[in-house]
């Protein structure tokens, strides 16, 4: 689909959209691309692992009989990843012994750690200077920048209460070139940037701008041309960490710039699915409310096609808050996750996970194409620890979808002992974007054979 | 007037190189930071600094801190649009939360970036305060008119006057725009574009880059500094003038600005920020607490503590002799009808209205209930908190994180004390490495429940608020209860150094364990002198030469 669309797009420049449609064999490229539904990937992470007991389950029923029990309805949907290692944690933890969440949910997302930052010894000051993540660069901004042009954003996380758990460095799960990229936490906000205050347009193809968009379109251009002259007057000055700084003020610029109305006739043609509608969003700091407008969001920025690649986070790694009250839990989460399994740990994860699942069920839900969305997505779900342990690993991933056809899931993937890189690197591949490995290349061996 | 020397410092690495010594926390005790300044290289550890306490290899003058560009936190951004484009109050917004880090503080600036979140809040703010925005009436030429306005406007937006370059883009905003639509429409686009800029958004501290690799902060971000500094806003005139003149190098410069900032009404919200960030309370308004366990914690109560606090703050900063030591042992507050109750007070019957009161048992800011609650757990005091509280943001000690596999912490009981619970952390010598350090002070505050209500019993036995200091340098030995332990800190050199510590911590927005405690030593030793009075603290603080000295790197 992807390249049938590219290709389109570029024949459309060279000979305009009127003599493009006029010859047959481009009529048929173009209803071709139409009709393939796009591929997404969503990426989903709870704090704490995912409760399991370990050993020798090989059989699939008995994960969904037990701690993917949230997900039994899409067990057919499912692979689940078992006695997969987490390199980069390792690594984290061997830099600075104290730290146990391996430096949190970014090492299991791709963030290559690229620097022992105390030479050494386990007497490093605060934990942030034990290591460095560099220039990392985690899953969903890579494949972000390879397609993320052929929608209004490139990429979009929700972190429902992700910001608010004192939960410090180890919040932060994905990465651009060392800086993170940061959640949207407001549910209200999200909705604003994402459908303003009005219900997407229906998808009736390119019929060329009206004159306010245009003039819309112009204003804003010029605004950010002389805010990124400005951002680059300032890093001609800068040091090093003011100028990493200044990237990441400039990345998130240029991702304004791709929210600008199109403005002009072939700019990418979003492929709207039929439930694309405006989700419904209640202001509340509630876990559950939020938790509720995020999946929604979520789901029509995929359905609405504002986006290909989705982030939904929960919590964060080392949340110091008390979220679940309500289920009878009197501890902060963190507290449970050192709880060796206890059972305000297991309701807990229980609950996160049954809003995955209900994510994940609005997409098989949905009709497209042949199949649902979910056939056409990959939808990663991981944590940066093992289980209520408290350890790193083992570990265990699940994933979801078909991906436009390329997996046969419903299936358990021993990775005997491989590295989760190997998972994204399989992801990335499928995603279409032609990388030799994800993270740091020491963990890769190559793509898992899911197909 | 000489700027403040900074070239001592032995006690707070003295401490560290004997505790490390002492091996009490499984050998893992670290520098004095608690900081998370990821910028910096590795901090400083006893072994890195060579035993600094015996061979003096720390002295020296201090590293001036790196060059920075610190974003304006919410506050300060919401502070400074109201000033710029004199709005009647603060906008409402929907800013995502600006990070907070280990040390409490949201100001740091290795936390304060851009995102693509942040990027779009911003944008949507700055359009529609621009919608809502009156344009300067144009009497002659608009070319003309747009000149003279942006170099005003930018001036001030920018708190610098505006390059030749930067008056050429900005005008060419205006023309480019002005094809579009009005002269007013086109000088929104201006200021829509400025409140956007990163010469907006980060208060520079690059100092001018001719001078190499040591700086010295210009006029005008000295003026910006001072200004966030005491008022968390943008120069006022007299602030812009003083720049302009060149009148903000000496140290008498200096205070002179300093101590008429003080005298701005927005002083004290910016300080009492200070003393909130202090005592780990700046997200007072998110504590939970279990609605079981304490029925009482109503959204009125909670909303009266918060108040109480601040009243209680700013009473002592502004009121009274302003000094460290007051504010660790001053035993006046103010009680509104929901307060009066909860402290078992007579009087005060309306809920809107505090006056002053002296309830029993407490003295001083660790004493307050605002402060007990957010340090406890939602269903129960958690002595593990209120001792690392101390240890951590009172003392400056560093503990390390918990080991990976940590046991179930005791669950409240119907038959036994807190305290009885916690006995395990000193039997069990897998916990008592650690926890020594910790539980005997947290045991102190037992008096005082999940939320701060004071109690004799629990559990049918009576209440043993006995507590222990250990591994301090002047602190060593019993007290009993927190009004005890107060009155401690507030005569602790330790404690004095600490709150100088953290004072210079949210005064640069950075902490750095290779220097800054060079300059704290120096800071307290201001302290002492100015007779332990905190505004003299940041007096103090701005004239020393770290204020204004920069290293590029």
């Amino acid at each position: 689909m992807s390249h049938a669309l590219i290709r389109r797009r570029s024949l459309m420049k060279r000979l305009g959209a009127a003599g493009f449609l006029a010859a047959p064999v481009f009529r048929e490229a173009f209803a071709e691309a139409a009709a393939t539904p796009p591929l997404r990937l969503i990426l989903l992470n709870l704090p704490g692992g995912i409760p399991f007991k370990g050993g020798s389950e090989e059989q699939l029923d008995t994960f969904f009989d037990t701690m993917l029990k949230p997900f039994a309805a899409l067990q057919s949907d499912a692979f689940v990843f078992d006695n997969i290692q987490n390199g980069a944690g390792d690594l984290v933890s061997t830099y600075f012994e104290l730290e146990g969440h391996g430096g949190g949910c970014r090492s299991i997302f791709g963030a290559a750690v690229m620097d022992q930052g105390c030479k050494g010894t386990a007497s490093c000051g605060a934990e942030e200077n034990a290591y460095r993540y560099g220039t990392a660069t985690t899953i969903d901004q890579h494949l972000a920048k390879a397609i993320g042009s052929r929608t209004q954003f490139p990429a979009l996380h929700f972190g429902t209460l992700w910001d608010k758990g004192q939960g410090g460095d180890h919040a932060e799960c994905f990465f651009n070139n060392g800086q993170p990229v940061r959640p949207m936490a407001d549910p209200m906000a999200a909705f604003t940037r994402l459908f303003g205050n009005k219900a997407p347009s229906a998808n009736t193809g390119s019929t060329g701008p009206d004159a306010l968009t245009v003039n819309k379109r112009a204003r804003g251009k010029s605004r950010l041309d002389a805010l990124y002259a400005e951002i680059a007057e300032v890093k001609a000055i800068a040091g090093r960490t003011e100028r990493a700084k200044l990237d990441q003020h400039l990345t998130a610029l240029r991702e304004l710039e791709t929210q600008l109305p199109a403005a002009q006739d072939g700019a990418p043609v979003p492929q709207k699915g039929t439930s694309c509608s405006t989700p419904s969003v209640t202001a509340a700091a509630d876990i559950r409310i939020v938790s509720a407008a995020f999946n929604g969001l979520a789901y029509q920025a995929l359905n609405c096609d504002l986006t290909r690649i989705v982030a939904l986070q929960w919590l964060s790694s080392g949340d110091h808050l008390p979220r679940f009250e309500w289920l009878g839990c009197k501890t902060d989460h963190h507290t449970m996750e050192h709880s060796s399994n206890g059972a305000e740990y297991i309701k807990a994860q229980t609950w996160i996970l049954e809003q995955m699942a209900a994510f994940v069920g609005m997409l098989k839900a949905t009709p497209e194409g042949n199949g649902n969305m979910l056939d056409n997505s990959i939808v990663y779900l991981a944590s940066e620890m093992g289980n209520g342990t408290h350890l790193l690993s083992p570990a265990l991933s699940v994933m979801f979808g078909k991906a436009g056809g390329a997996f046969r899931p419903g299936r358990r993937i021993d990775m005997g002992g491989r590295h989760i890189n190997d998972v994204l690197l399989t992801i990335t591949k499928t995603m279409g974007l032609n990388a030799s490995s994800i993270g740091d290349a020491k963990f890769n061996k190559g793509v898992v054979s899911l197909a | 007037m000489a700027p403040a020397t900074l070239s001592v410092v032995r006690p707070l690495y003295t401490f560290i190189a004997v505790w490390s010594l002492t091996g009490g926390c499984s050998g893992a005790v670290r520098s004095t930071d608690s900081g998370d300044d990821g910028a910096g290289g590795g901090a400083g550890t006893s072994e890195q600094t060579g035993g600094a306490g015996s061979n003096g290899s720390a002295a020296g003058p201090a590293r001036a801190a790196p060059t920075m560009l610190r974003r304006l936190t919410n506050t300060e951004y919401r502070n400074t649009l109201v000033a710029l484009l004199s709005l009647p109050q603060s906008p409402k917004d929907s800013l995502s939360a600006d990070p907070l880090s280990k040390a409490g503080f949201d100001n740091f600036s290795s936390q304060l970036t851009v995102s693509t979140t942040t990027a779009a809040q911003y944008a949507a703010l700055s359009e529609s305060l621009v919608s809502a925005w009156k344009a300067p009436a144009c009497a002659g030429a608009e070319t003309d008119c747009a000149k003279t306005f942006v170099a005003s406007f930018g001036k001030k937006a920018f708190r610098r006057p505006l390059s030749d370059t930067e008056l050429q883009r900005y005008v060419a905003l205006y023309t480019d725009e002005r094809t579009r639509g009005t002269h007013a429409g086109a000088l929104g686009q201006v200021v829509e574009t400025m409140l956007q800029s990163p010469k907006f958004l980060y208060r520079s501290e690059l100092g001018n880059p001719a001078d190499g690799a040591n700086r010295k902060l210009t006029p005008y971000e000295v003026a910006t500094a001072l200004s966030y500094l005491f008022t968390g806003s943008m120069p006022d005139d007299e602030l812009f003038a003083a720049a302009d003149a060149d009148a903000l190098r000496t140290p008498a410069q200096i205070e002179k600005q300093a101590r008429r900032l003080l005298g701005l009404p927005s002083a004290k919200s910016t300080l009492r920020g200070f003393i909130e960030a202090y005592a780990g309370i700046t997200r007072l308004s998110e504590i939970t607490k279990n609605a079981e366990t304490y029925p009482q914690f109503t959204a009125a109560l909670h909303s009266a503590m918060k108040e109480e606090t601040s009243r209680f703050i700013d009473s002592v900063l502004w009121e009274g002799d302003g000094t460290f030591k007051s504010l660790l042992t001053n035993t006046t507050t103010f009680v509104n009808a929901d307060l009066a109750k909860f402290y078992g007070l007579p009087g005060a019957a309306d809920p809107t209205t505090f006056v002053k009161a002296t309830p029993l048992h407490r003295a001083g800011l660790l004493t307050r209930p605002a402060v007990l609650a957010a340090h406890s757990k939602a269903n129960e005091s958690f002595p593990i908190l209120r001792g690392k509280f101390v240890r951590v943001a009172l003392l400056c000690q560093n503990l390390p994180a918990p080991p990976k596999v940590v046991p179930k912490a005791p669950e409240p009981a119907a038959n036994a004390t807190t305290r009885e619970r916690f006995a395990q952390h000193a039997s069990d010598p897998a916990c008592s490495g650690c926890h020594r350090l910790i539980d005997p002070l947290g045991f102190g505050f037992e008096n005082y429940d999940g939320i701060g209500q004071y109690r004799e019993t629990e559990s049918g036995k009576p209440i043993d608020a006995a507590g222990v200091i250990t591994d301090t340098i002047d602190l060593d030995g019993p007290f009993m209860g927190a009004v005890e332990l107060s009155q401690k800190l507030a005569s602790s050199a330790e404690a004095q150094q600490c709150f100088a510590l953290q004072a210079f911590r949210w005064m640069f927005g950075r902490y750095d364990a290779d220097d800054e405690a060079k300059i704290a030593e120096a800071a307290q030793t201001a302290l002492s002198r100015e007779g332990l009075n905190i505004k003299d603290l940041f007096v103090s603080l701005a004239k020393t030469d770290a204020f204004a000295s920069r290293t590029f790197e």
